[in-house]
């Protein structure tokens, strides 16, 4: 690696290290009003289903989709985490791996 | 319960990482199979996966990666698929308050998905969020650099059955943290407009920032909507 690919390696973990905590160390500046509070409150549920939903349509689309859908009805169904989690992992692969199978 | 020692939130944070740190040992076998593919050596790519932490950033840096170097597109990428990391932040501000600034700065400097969703996790059912961030983190940073080395050395994806199912338990561990926020109609109102907007908005903007604006608009359903 030449020495710009370092100085690219060094940035980019100062980016990536900065995103962390840049978040937190701002809110700490101001004093947050109680709506702000009132919003980070109600901000975690919406913020995970648009993770989720996004992982699922980037790792595979059908098979995403299938692993969130399968985990989410075991987990309504029973509330065994562990066995929603490996029902999901099983149904995203038996997705991923059915065109190998025609 | 908060005020039981820190081992049983520890314990408990290590318990619920396992799955996420087996997938992110995956992913990192993949990150470093793709990083080799485009000259990286194992040792390289290793070190981008210790000093930068970000599956996302260091698949988009890797993707862009050309003579000449386009460092700054390189590292707005970077900065745009981790901007959810800043409100990741700022939901964390009054729940690791009471350990030291040290304390509190390491454990952000590895914050991961997995690790905010579980603090979350933690604090609603009576446990310390800091150990628990701290378990993840740990084992999802030894997962993704232990599992970029061992991609980097290898020439072909040795993709059993087990590791594709691998791949899917990250998402999959993620998806059955959403059950238990889905109290009233209103919370699968406000998620549903979350998942609307971040698809929508993902055709148009770069990086994980749909993501952010789902979760923005979402909440700002909440708000809106009967407590």
């Amino acid at each position: 690696m030449n020495s710009l690919a370092w100085i690219l390696l060094f940035c980019l973990a100062i980016v990536c290290l900065a995103s962390r905590l840049i978040g937190y160390w701002a809110s700490g500046l101001f004093p947050l009003s109680p709506k702000i509070n009132r919003f980070l409150e109600v901000l975690p549920a919406p913020l995970l289903s648009s993770l989720v939903a996004v992982a699922a349509i980037s790792s595979g689309g059908l098979a995403g989709i299938a692993t969130v859908g399968t985990a989410l009805a075991v987990m309504v169904a029973t509330r065994s985490e562990l066995g929603s989690a490996a029902a999901g992992a099983a149904a995203g692969w038996l997705v991923s791996s059915a065109p190998a199978w025609f | 319960m908060k005020g039981e020692p820190m081992h049983t939130s520890l314990t408990t944070g290590a318990k619920w990482s396992i799955p996420f740190a087996l997938s992110t040992l995956v992913a990192g076998m993949a990150f470093g199979l793709v990083a080799s593919r485009i000259g990286f050596d194992a040792l390289h790519a290793t070190l981008m996966s210790a000093t930068a932490f970000s599956g996302t950033a260091q698949l988009t840096a890797v993707q862009l990666w050309g003579d000449p170097l386009p460092i700054a597109a390189i590292l707005l990428a970077a900065a745009a698929v981790n901007g959810r990391y800043i409100a990741m932040g700022a939901m964390l501000r009054g729940k690791i308050e009471r350990h030291s600034a040290p304390a509190r700065y390491t454990v952000l400097a590895f914050l991961s998905d997995a690790g905010w969703a579980l603090a979350m996790r933690a604090e609603k059912e009576g446990l310390e969020p800091w150990p628990v961030l701290l378990a993840c983190s740990i084992l999802t940073y030894a997962g993704w650099v232990g599992g970029t080395f061992v991609g980097g050395l290898l020439n072909q994806a040795p993709l059993g059955s087990l590791l594709i199912a691998a791949q899917f338990l990250g998402i999959a561990m993620l998806s059955v943290l959403l059950p238990e926020s889905w109290k009233k109609r209103a919370d699968l109102l406000s998620c549903g407009a979350a998942v609307a907007v971040a698809l929508l908005l993902g055709l148009f903007l770069p990086g994980s920032l749909n993501i952010l604006a789902g979760g923005i608009s979402g909440a700002l359903v909440r708000l809106r909507l009967p407590q």
